[in-house]
C-alpha cells in the first residue's frame, strides 16, 4: 500500500515541477533548441541569457514592469488602508450584522472582472482615471478587499479582547488603543494582507487589459506580445513577473495557514 | 441611545468607507452592464436584440463550453486538493517539502501559466509532443478539436489553483477533533469508512467555501483561454471580450457580461443549496 | 494535534520573518519611489521646446523593431527637438485609443496609422481631422496609382481627406520549391484546380497536410475570405451571391488539405514553411519574406508569387496602413506632425520599407534602383498589385467581419454538411442585412441588398 502512495506521490511532484521546468527551459535555453524545433529537447541543451537580455533591453518592458509595481504597491496600501478599520468594526460587531457584511464583501468578489471593468473603463476615461495606477488599483482593490479584511477579521479576532480592554481601562481612547495595541499585535495579519494583495495585483489580467492598455502593465504585456507574434520574449517577461511572486509566495506560506483562511469562520 | 448601541454605530461608521467603495466600484458598474445590455445605442426602449445577435454569434456553444470547463476545473481541483491534503495530514514521508511544493504553482501568474502551458500544447515545438514522440507515442495536435482545446484549458487551470482546495482542506482536517477518528478505529471502522463518515461531512462547508471561491474564479477566467485557445472554442468571457474589442458591437459584449453575471448567482445559489446553507 | 503544532511552531522566528518581511517592504517602496521621481523627472526635464509626438501602429513585431531601431532614429536625428512616443496596439485596440483620447477632452500631439479598413470608422464617428488644409505639405507628389484611386475615393466620397496612405500591403503565397518540384510543380500552382492537384499529390507523397490558411479568425481570416471571394467574381459583403457560395465550395474541399495549424494562423503565422510543417503558405503578407530568409530559406527553398489565378480573376486585396490624425489636436502641435508625416512618406523612407520590410511604397520615387536580392520579392508584388481593390472603409465593417468569421467556423473550422453552405451563407446576409437594418436605417440596409457596399476598385 505504502509502495502505491510513493508512486502517486512521484507522478504528482513531476506533474507539480514539469510546467514551471519548460518556463526554465524556455527562458535559459536558446529557442532553437526549444520553440523553434518541432520537437523541443527535454534537457537543457545548452544555456544562454540571451533571451533574457531581450527582455530587459526592451524599453517597453522597462515601463510595464513599473507600471505593474506602482499599481501593486497602491493595491496593497489602499487594502490594508480600508481592510483595517473594516475588520475592525467586524470584529466588534455583533455576529449577525458582521455576518451579513462579511457575505456582502464576498458578493462583490463573485462579480466578473469582465463585467466590471467594462463600464468601469468608459466611467474611468470621463473622468480621467483612464490608463492610470491609480485607477487599476482602485479596480484591482475589489478583489484585494474581501480577502484583506476575511484575513484582517481572523487576526483581530485572535487578539485577546482583555488586551484592548486594558488599554481602555487605562485611560487610551478608541484610537489610541487601536494604534498601539492591536494593530502592533495584528503586524503579521496586516503584512501578509498587503503582501497578499501586491501579489494579487502584480498577477491581475482582466482590469489591466481593459482599463491601461495603452501603457500596459507587465502581464497584459505579455498578452499583448503572444498576440503581436513575440513568444520569446513573452516567456522571458513571464520569468520577471513570476520571480517576485515565486519568493512572496515561499515567504507567505506560513501565513497560508488554513487558519488565517478559517478565520472568519470561527463561531 | 445605550451605550452599546452608540458604540455600535461608531464600528459601523468603520465599515462605511469600505461599503461605499464597494458600491461604488462593483455594484453600480454591474447594474450598469445588465441596463445597457437590454438597449441598444439606436433606441431607448428596452430590447433584447444584444441577445438575439449573441445567438447567432455562438452563445449557446459558449454557455456550454463555460459549464464544461467549470465542471471539469472544479472536479479536478477538487481531486487534487482532497488528495494532496490527505497526503499531507497523513504525514507521508516529506510531507513538509511536498506543502511548499504543492504552493508554487498558486505563485504562478496566469498570464505566465497560459503562455507556459501554450508552449506545452502547441502543435510545434510543443513540450508535450516532445514528451510523447520521445517514448514512442504518437503526437496529438490539441488544437485539433474542441473536446482536447477545453481538456487543455482546464488541465493548466487545474494544475495552477489546486492549491486553494489544498489549503482550505488542510483547514478542515484542522477542524476535526482527533477524538472522533480514534473512537471510530475503536469501533473498527476502516481508513475508508472514516473517511466517508467522519472526514467528508465535516469538511463539507470548507468544500462549499472552496466551491464557491474557485467556482466563481472557473466562471470568470479570462486570461488562460484568451491565450491558451483565443477567441475559439468560444468561452462566455472570451466571447465578451471579442466584442468589446471592436467598437462596433460593444452592447453585445453587455449582453454576454449579463448571462455570465446570471450564471454566476445560479451557481452560489445552487452550491449554497447543496452544502447547507453557506457559512456558520 | 502534531499537524496543529508543525503550523504554529516557531513563534520566536515568527517575530523575525515578519519584521525583516516589513523592512523589505519598506525597501521596495523606497525603490519604488525612488524609480518613479526619476522616470518623472526625467520625462519632464527636457526644455519646453521638445515635442513628444505619440504615434500608434499596428506592426508585427519585427516590423515595429525596424520602426523603432532605424526610422524612428532618423527623424529624431533630423529633428532634434521632435521626440516619437510609438505606441503598438492592434488595429481596432487604435480606434478604441482613439475614442478614449478624444473622449477625455485631452489630446496631445497624436498621430495614428490605421488599417485601411478600420480607418473608416473613425471618419464616420467623427474623431477624425479634416487634413484637405494641410494635405498639399503632406502628401507626396507621385503616390502609387492604387494608392492616388484611393484618395480620389475619399475626395468623392468624404469631400475632404480624412487620412493620407503611408504604405501598401499586399498578401502573396510562399511556398515550399523543393517539394513542389517533387511532385512535378515546376511553377507553381496557377490555376485553382492546380492547387488543389498539388495540395492532393503532396499529401499522398508526404503524409503531410500542406497548406496553411490564415484561420483564427479577427480581421485576418476575413481579410483572406475577402479576397478569395472576389477572385470566384463574388462580392463578400453580400456573403451570399454566386461568387461567395462557389469560393466557400471550393474551400470546403481544399480545406482536407489544410495544415492543422491552419485555426491558428493569422498575419503572424510563417515559421511552418521553414520548419517543414506546412509547404504551401496561402495567403501571407510580404514582411514575412526577410524572416523566412533569416529561417534559413534560400532562393532553391524559397518561392513567392501572386498566387493561384480565381475562376473569374486574379485580382489583389490592397491592406496597409493611412495616416490620420485626431480631432482635438490643438494646432501648435500640427507643424510638428506634418513634419512627421512628410518624413514617412519621403523617398528615403519609403525605400526603407521596401528593403527592409518588404512593404510596397506608396511613395513612387522610393522605387528607382532597387538592391536585386529584393527585386525579386518586389516583382511579386508588382505583379499582384496591377489589378488590386481595397475593402470598403465602412463603418459597420467590423460587424461584417464578425459575421464572416462565424461562416468560416461553421463551413470550414466545424465542417457543415456541404449541402448546407448556401443556407449558411443567405443566414449570413440576413444576419447583416438586420444590423444595418436596427442601426443605419432601411436605405442603408436596402443598399445593402443591392449590393451597393462591395470591393473598392475606387
Amino acid at each position: 500500500m505504502n509502495k502505491i502512495i510513493y508512486i502517486i506521490l512521484v507522478i504528482f511532484i513531476i506533474f507539480l515541477i514539469y510546467p514551471i521546468y519548460v518556463l526554465f527551459l524556455v527562458s535559459f535555453v536558446p529557442a532553437i533548441f526549444t520553440v523553434d524545433r518541432l520537437y523541443p529537447y527535454q534537457f537543457p541543451v545548452a544555456l544562454t541569457l540571451s533571451n533574457l537580455e531581450l527582455a530587459l533591453s526592451n524599453p517597453q518592458m522597462i515601463h510595464a514592469v513599473y507600471k505593474s509595481l506602482e499599481t501593486a504597491t497602491l493595491v496593497g496600501i489602499i487594502a490594508v488602508s480600508l481592510g483595517i478599520p473594516t475588520a475592525y468594526g467586524l470584529s466588534k460587531l455583533p455576529e449577525k450584522i458582521a455576518y451579513a457584511i462579511t457575505t456582502i464583501l464576498f458578493t462583490v468578489n463573485m462579480m466578473p472582472s469582465i463585467v466590471i471593468a467594462i463600464p468601469i473603463a468608459a466611467d474611468f476615461i470621463k473622468i480621467g482615471l483612464f490608463d492610470t495606477a491609480l485607477g487599476l488599483a482602485l479596480a484591482q482593490e475589489l478583489i484585494a478587499l474581501p480577502l484583506t479584511s476575511f484575513i484582517l477579521l481572523g487576526t483581530f479576532q485572535s487578539i485577546p479582547p482583555e488586551l484592548e480592554y486594558q488599554a481602555r481601562v487605562d485611560g487610551a481612547g478608541l484610537f489610541r488603543s487601536i494604534f498601539e495595541v492591536l494593530i502592533p499585535l495584528a503586524r503579521e495579519g496586516i503584512i501578509a494582507s498587503f503582501l497578499l494583495s501586491w501579489m494579487l495585483s502584480w498577477d491581475e489580467f482582466t482590469f489591466a487589459v481593459l482599463i491601461s492598455p495603452i501603457r500596459p502593465t507587465l502581464p497584459v504585456l505579455i498578452y499583448l506580445y503572444t498576440t503581436r507574434g513575440n513568444i520569446l520574449e513573452a516567456a522571458a517577461f513571464s520569468l520577471f513577473l513570476t520571480i517576485p511572486v515565486l519568493i512572496l509566495t515561499v515567504f507567505l506560506q506560513k501565513y497560508l495557514r488554513g487558519e488565517y483562511l478559517g478565520g472568519g469562520l470561527k463561531g | 441611545m445605550s451605550a452599546i448601541k452608540r458604540e455600535n454605530v461608531s464600528f459601523f461608521l468603520f465599515i462605511l468607507p469600505a461599503l461605499i467603495y464597494v458600491t461604488v466600484f462593483s455594484f453600480y458598474p454591474a447594474a450598469e452592464v445588465v441596463w445597457l445590455s437590454f438597449h441598444s445605442p439606436v433606441s431607448n426602449s428596452l430590447t433584447l436584440s444584444n441577445f438575439k445577435a449573441l445567438i447567432y454569434f455562438g452563445l449557446p456553444q459558449a454557455i456550454l463550453y463555460t459549464v464544461i470547463v467549470v465542471v471539469g476545473a472544479l472536479s479536478f481541483q477538487l481531486f487534487l486538493g482532497m488528495g494532496v491534503a490527505s497526503l499531507i495530514v497523513s504525514k507521508v514521508k516529506g510531507y513538509r517539502a511536498l506543502y511548499i511544493l504543492a504552493l508554487l504553482p498558486y505563485g504562478i501568474a496566469t498570464v505566465v501559466n497560459a503562455v507556459d502551458f501554450s508552449f506545452i500544447f502547441q502543435p510545434t515545438g510543443g513540450f508535450a509532443n516532445g514528451i510523447l514522440k520521445a517514448i514512442g507515442l504518437p503526437t496529438v495536435n490539441w488544437y485539433s478539436g474542441t473536446p482536447l482545446e477545453l481538456f487543455i484549458v482546464i488541465l493548466a487551470d487545474s494544475w495552477r489553483n489546486f492549491p486553494v482546495f489544498m489549503l482550505l482542506m488542510l483547514a478542515g482536517y484542522a477542524s476535526i477533533p482527533r477524538e472522533l477518528y480514534e473512537a471510530a478505529s475503536v469501533d473498527g471502522a476502516g481508513v475508508v469508512r472514516r473517511f466517508f463518515e467522519i472526514t467528508l461531512p465535516n469538511l463539507k462547508k470548507y468544500i462549499a467555501i472552496a466551491l464557491i471561491i474557485r467556482g466563481i474564479s472557473e466562471f470568470n477566467i479570462f486570461a488562460l483561454p484568451l491565450i491558451l485557445i483565443g477567441y475559439s472554442p468560444p468561452l462566455l468571457t472570451t466571447l465578451t471580450y471579442e466584442f468589446y474589442s471592436t467598437t462596433v458591437t460593444k452592447y453585445y459584449s453587455y449582453a454576454a457580461a449579463t448571462i455570465l453575471l446570471a450564471f454566476i448567482i445560479v451557481f452560489i445559489v445552487i452550491v449554497l443549496k447543496l452544502g447547507g446553507g453557506g457559512r456558520r | 494535534m502534531r499537524y496543529k503544532h508543525f503550523l504554529n511552531n516557531n513563534v520566536k522566528s515568527k517575530k523575525a520573518i515578519s519584521s525583516s518581511i516589513l523592512i523589505t517592504i519598506i525597501v521596495i517602496a523606497i525603490i519604488a519611489i525612488a524609480v518613479g521621481v526619476y522616470f518623472y523627472y526625467h520625462s519632464v526635464s527636457t526644455t519646453s521646446k521638445v515635442v513628444t509626438i505619440t504615434y500608434f501602429d499596428d506592426l508585427a513585431p519585427s516590423e515595429a523593431k525596424v520602426m523603432e531601431s532605424v526610422v524612428i532614429p532618423m527623424f529624431e536625428k533630423m529633428y532634434p527637438n521632435i521626440k516619437i512616443n510609438y505606441v503598438d496596439e492592434s488595429a481596432s485596440q487604435i480606434v478604441q485609443s482613439v475614442e478614449a483620447l478624444e473622449q477625455s477632452g485631452k489630446v496631445g500631439p497624436v498621430i495614428i496609422g490605421e488599417d485601411n479598413m478600420i480607418i473608416g470608422e473613425l471618419i464616420y464617428g467623427g474623431y477624425l481631422m479634416n487634413l484637405t488644409p494641410i494635405a498639399s505639405q503632406i502628401m507626396p507628389s507621385s503616390l502609387i496609382p492604387s494608392m492616388a484611386k484611393l484618395t480620389n475615393y475619399e475626395l468623392k466620397v468624404w469631400h475632404a481627406i480624412y487620412f493620407i496612405p503611408l504604405r501598401a500591403n499586399i498578401p502573396l503565397v510562399f511556398y515550399n520549391k523543393k517539394v513542389l518540384t517533387e511532385v512535378g510543380f515546376t511553377q507553381p500552382p496557377q490555376n485553382l484546380t492546380a492547387l488543389l492537384e498539388a495540395a492532393k499529390l503532396i499529401y499522398q507523397k508526404t503524409g503531410i497536410k500542406p497548406i496553411m490558411f490564415q484561420g483564427h479568425g479577427g480581421a485576418s481570416t476575413a481579410t483572406e475570405l475577402f479576397q478569395w471571394a472576389v477572385q470566384f467574381g463574388g462580392n463578400p459583403i453580400v456573403f451570399n451571391d454566386t461568387g461567395d457560395v462557389e469560393m466557400f465550395e471550393y474551400l470546403y474541399n481544399l480545406s482536407q488539405y489544410f495544415s492543422p495549424a491552419y485555426i491558428h494562423g493569422y498575419w503572424g503565422s510563417y515559421k511552418g514553411l521553414a520548419s517543414g510543417e506546412y509547404f504551401i503558405l496561402d495567403y501571407q503578407w510580404p514582411y514575412v519574406y526577410s524572416l523566412l530568409q533569416g529561417l534559413g530559406m534560400n532562393s532553391t527553398t524559397l518561392g513567392v508569387y501572386p498566387g493561384p489565378a480565381g475562376p473569374v480573376n486574379s485580382d489583389h486585396l490592397v491592406g496597409g496602413d493611412v495616416l490620420a490624425i485626431p480631432k482635438g489636436v490643438p494646432a501648435s502641435d500640427l507643424p510638428y506632425l506634418i513634419e512627421f508625416a512628410k518624413f514617412l512618406l519621403s523617398p528615403q523612407v519609403q525605400r526603407i520599407f521596401i528593403i527592409d520590410l518588404g512593404w510596397p511604397a506608396v511613395n513612387a520615387q522610393a522605387y528607382q534602383n532597387l538592391p536585386s536580392n529584393i527585386s525579386y520579392l518586389y516583382q511579386q508584388e508588382e505583379l499582384a498589385l496591377e489589378n488590386s481593390f481595397f475593402r470598403p472603409p465602412v463603418p459597420w465593417i467590423t460587424e461584417w467581419n464578425s459575421i464572416m468569421d462565424q461562416v468560416f467556423d461553421q463551413i470550414i473550422v466545424n465542417h457543415a454538411p456541404y449541402n448546407e453552405i448556401p443556407q449558411i451563407l443567405s443566414k449570413a446576409n440576413a444576419e447583416m442585412y438586420q444590423y444595418l437594418l436596427k442601426y443605419y436605417g432601411p436605405q442603408v440596409a436596402q443598399e445593402y441588398e443591392e449590393g451597393v457596399f462591395g470591393p473598392l476598385y475606387a
